[in-house]
């Protein structure tokens, strides 16, 4: 976001705050999705996430990356989450009724299978690993930026996201 | 490794999200202007039909009503009589006044229910005149 449109929204200005959510209310809806795994829950933490930023315009750092302390809000609001009922961090299983439909109706039956694979293995890593995962593979997210987001030395995105892939590997390994 | 994520994790967004978030944004924003207003609406609304209760039963308009319906052969006289007692003891700026505000709070309960319910008038009402 231009350092303009910056300052209108630390000001409050709801045109400014609609130009932000347009531009991300879809990445960190994706984000939170893949964290959790059930749609309501993803829309409720989406929602819940950009209430947070609202009431706290007030601290946004003009010096610093809006959109790692955008991603620090969303990663923090799921971990509250995902500790509120320590059995859903734990276990983590897709919800079959509450799960999220592949979009494309075309995708060979083969890369449903390895995207449900993808999406079962991460659900069952530990969620530290699946946000660096998902911040660096889905995202986009440089290891300075995820260093950022998650408030970890550079060093500790690199080791959490070997380890990230490791286990999701053998995850994978283990439901194919 | 990342097309794959991207392929797995392309969500749907959801349509009614968008609005959702925004109506919770324009209310925190105005809430403090909101509750004034509604306050001194309701306050307006009560105060002035408290008021005019009072004056109702001090002239007992209710008896004279009860007894003008029972009174079928009521003669333009007694017609007359009680038309002039209202107009001599009821203050009209009053009645006029909670009217007024019993009208307003009408309009402003389906307002906030049609932009809670209705997202094409939240879009047209609000968040075009924001921008």
């Amino acid at each position: 976001m231009e350092r303009d449109s910056l300052e209108k929204l630390k000001k409050g200005d709801p045109a400014a705050f609609e130009k932000m959510l347009l531009e991300f209310e879809k990445p960190i809806f994706g984000y939170i999705s893949g964290m959790v795994n059930q749609r309501q829950t993803a829309e409720d933490l989406t929602q819940e996430v950009f209430i947070k930023l609202y009431k706290n315009l007030k601290k946004i750092d003009l010096e610093k990356s809006f959109k790692s302390w955008l991603y620090k809000i969303a990663t923090n609001t799921v971990y509250d989450w995902l500790k509120a009922d320590k059995r859903r961090g734990e276990i983590f299983s897709i919800d079959e009724e509450d799960g999220f439909e592949t979009i494309d109706g075309r995708q060979s039956y083969q890369n449903i299978e390895s995207g449900l694979s993808l999406e079962q293995g991460l659900a069952k890593i530990k969620p530290v690993y699946r946000t660096v995962l998902l911040l660096f593979y889905y995202e986009g997210f440089s290891y300075q930026e995820i260093s950022s987001t998650l408030s970890i030395p550079l060093n500790t995105v690199k080791t959490y996201l070997k380890r990230g892939k490791e286990a999701l590997g053998e995850q994978i390994k283990e439901i194919k | 490794m990342k097309d794959e994520f991207k392929k797995t994790f392309k969500r749907d967004f959801p349509d009614k999200l968008h609005n959702s978030i925004m109506k919770q944004v324009v209310y925190l924003k105005f809430r403090n202007v909101i509750f004034l207003v509604a306050g001194i609406l309701i306050l307006n609304f009560l105060a002035s039909g408290w008021y005019l209760w009072l004056k109702v039963t001090e002239i007992n308009l209710i008896d004279l009503l009860r007894i003008a319906s029972e009174d079928l052969e009521a003669d333009s006289t007694v017609i007359r009589g009680f038309i002039q007692t209202v107009i001599d003891y009821m203050p009209f700026a009053f009645l006029a006044l909670f009217l007024f505000s019993l009208f307003l709070v009408l309009w402003f309960l389906y307002t906030f229910w049609r932009l809670k319910h209705n997202d094409e008038y939240f879009q047209k009402a609000v968040l075009k005149r924001i921008k």
